[in-house]
């Protein structure tokens, strides 16, 4: 069961049956037993080509054509569809610009013109061209310096946030799976280890193998890929002055008079402490950086803000309940 | 007699037996192409078979050229056309196949595997993989295939002499057994222009099929 609209990983060492697992999906290998359905109709029962058609594909960056510019490359499925010219000149440029790219500068380029991330997100503009509804890619982002590999998977979440595909995505690198998988799916040997959300697999890892496989870092990369705003709570009091602190009881208080000007521990005002703490986190950092800066402080609590309101706090304690 | 003189009496000889030359090239490499490139194309997708196609043309090959236009007599005689043009051409196909056969299949043999499959798993046909990536991206190749088939069919198309087909061979064969230098030193001149000339044609339109994004370095 694959969820509409959702990122979901298959991972495993090589051999595992990953890639091979994808291309039953497209046909690309044919089944020799069970059945793969789209919304309850096997795939036995569609055309071979138009279900290919339908699906967008996306390979490691040698599968761009080198004969053919990047307008060519990007409008061959829609050439295969048969869209008229305008639609497809259109539909080039709309793409070239969700994957970040200067359509001017790009379209009439060639292949080996371009750097590899900027093949890459040619290669994901193109399995998009058609506006498929399911997405497969097979490491898409193997072969390119860690670097520019992480600037493409932010790249990759902003667009998928927007368009919601269908997404099969296969890898062997855990840390690439925790961040772009809503689900995975962990193979070996041509079996299914463990196939859940991200979150569960990392909380209860079915057996040794998979918890090999997550490392022993996998709680610390999850977080490292989850926002500060997912986590936020809600257990301070916003307070104008220290007065007001010793009418109230709560374990966090937040200092706000127009603007963010710091906060004190429940703590803190036990130990009298004068001035306030300035540390704080943007909503859309890290959980991992607000970590970074409790520990740094010594503090349980971090303050969450957004365009210069305060929406809420990192809680430690909570952080490692979730 | 000298070498200028000779060529001021013969001039009308000479040009017609260089189109005569030209003529049993310019046949013969059409139907070596469709022939040749075919069966490549054909054989490339199975390891054996295409094994098996080397192997034969690589014998035909060995055939002592000579030797070949003598079979094409023999074997056209019950068509009344042991004479002529029409074995020269014939033997001339055979010879040219094993290059263009070679070249074929290795060109096809290394595209990269992963683009054919990134275009099979897009939703192109068998057809349209063959038409629109395999051999636009197999051209460069294909073509150096025909080009070592031109300039080898210019030398062996001087054998046409001998069985009335015309052609360049006149000038030396005949010249040998005359014992004229000017007829041969005229004869090989020609040759070695045709066939310099006829490579460096072949480059020229090598360089402009060849697709643009392939020129980049």
């Amino acid at each position: 069961m694959i969820d509409d609209g959702k990122i979901t990983v298959l991972i495993g060492p090589s051999g595992c049956g990953k890639t091979t697992t994808l291309k039953l999906i497209n046909r690309l290998i044919e089944r020799t037993s069970g059945d793969i359905q789209f919304d309850g109709i096997s795939i036995d029962k569609i055309d071979k080509i138009q279900l290919r058609r339908s699906i967008g594909y996306v390979i490691q960056e040698i599968g761009l054509f080198p004969h053919y510019n990047v307008f060519e490359n990007i409008s061959v499925v829609p050439k295969l569809l048969g869209w008229d010219k305008k639609k497809i000149k259109n539909r080039v440029k709309e793409l070239i610009e969700l994957v970040n790219l200067e359509y001017d500068e790009v379209v009439d380029k060639y292949p080996l013109e371009l750097s590899g991330g900027q093949r890459q997100r040619i290669g994901v503009a193109r399995a998009l061209a058609a506006d498929p509804k399911i997405l497969l890619m097979d490491e898409p982002f193997g072969a390119i310096d860690p670097i520019n590999r992480e600037i493409l998977q932010d790249v990759f979440l902003t667009i998928q946030e927007r368009l919601k595909k269908t997404i099969v995505f296969v890898t062997h690198d855990i840390r690439e799976a925790i961040k772009l998988g809503d689900k995975i799916a962990i193979f070996n040997k041509g079996t299914l280890e463990q196939y859940d959300g991200t979150l569960s697999i990392i909380k209860k890892p079915k057996n040794d193998f998979v918890k090999n496989l997550l490392g022993k870092n996998a709680e610390l990369n999850f977080l490292e890929f989850v926002k500060a705003e997912k986590l936020l709570k809600n257990n301070f009091i916003i307070v104008k002055s220290f007065e007001e602190i010793k009418k109230l009881k709560s374990k966090c208080y937040v200092f706000f008079d127009k603007k963010y000007e710091g906060f004190l521990t429940l703590n803190d005002v036990k130990n009298k402490r004068k001035n306030l703490r300035k540390e704080y986190i943007n909503f859309d950092n890290s959980v991992l950086e607000g970590i970074n800066i409790m520990f740094k402080n010594n503090i349980h609590y971090l303050p969450i803000l957004k365009k210069g309101e305060v929406i809420g706090v990192l809680e430690y304690n909570s952080i490692l309940g979730e | 007699m000298s070498y200028i003189k000779y060529l001021s009496y013969n001039y009308e000889k000479i040009i017609k037996e260089l189109l005569n030359h030209l003529q049993i090239i310019g046949t013969a490499l059409p139907f070596a192409i469709i022939i040749g490139v075919g069966i490549g194309l054909l054989i490339s997708k199975n390891r054996k078979i295409s094994q098996i196609v080397l192997y034969i043309a690589n014998i035909l090959m060995t055939i002592p050229s000579p030797a070949l236009f003598g079979i094409m007599v023999i074997l056209l005689a019950p068509f009344h056309m042991s004479l002529g043009k029409p074995p020269a051409i014939i033997a001339l196909v055979i010879y040219s196949l094993l290059p263009m056969i070679r070249n074929t299949l290795v060109a096809v043999k290394t595209l990269d595997k992963r683009m054919i499959e990134s275009a099979k798993g897009m939703g192109m046909t068998e057809f349209q993989i063959l038409f629109k990536i395999k051999i636009p991206l197999s051209l460069p190749i294909i073509m150096s295939g025909i080009r070592n088939s031109v300039v080898m069919g210019v030398g062996v198309a001087t054998i046409g002499y001998y069985i009335a087909a015309g052609g360049l061979g006149y000038f030396i064969f005949a010249g040998l057994s005359r014992g004229r230098y000017e007829m041969i030193i005229t004869g090989v001149i020609l040759l070695a222009i045709l066939g310099i000339g006829l490579n460096y044609l072949m480059l020229k339109i090598e360089e402009v099929i060849t697709p643009r994004g392939l020129k980049i370095k």
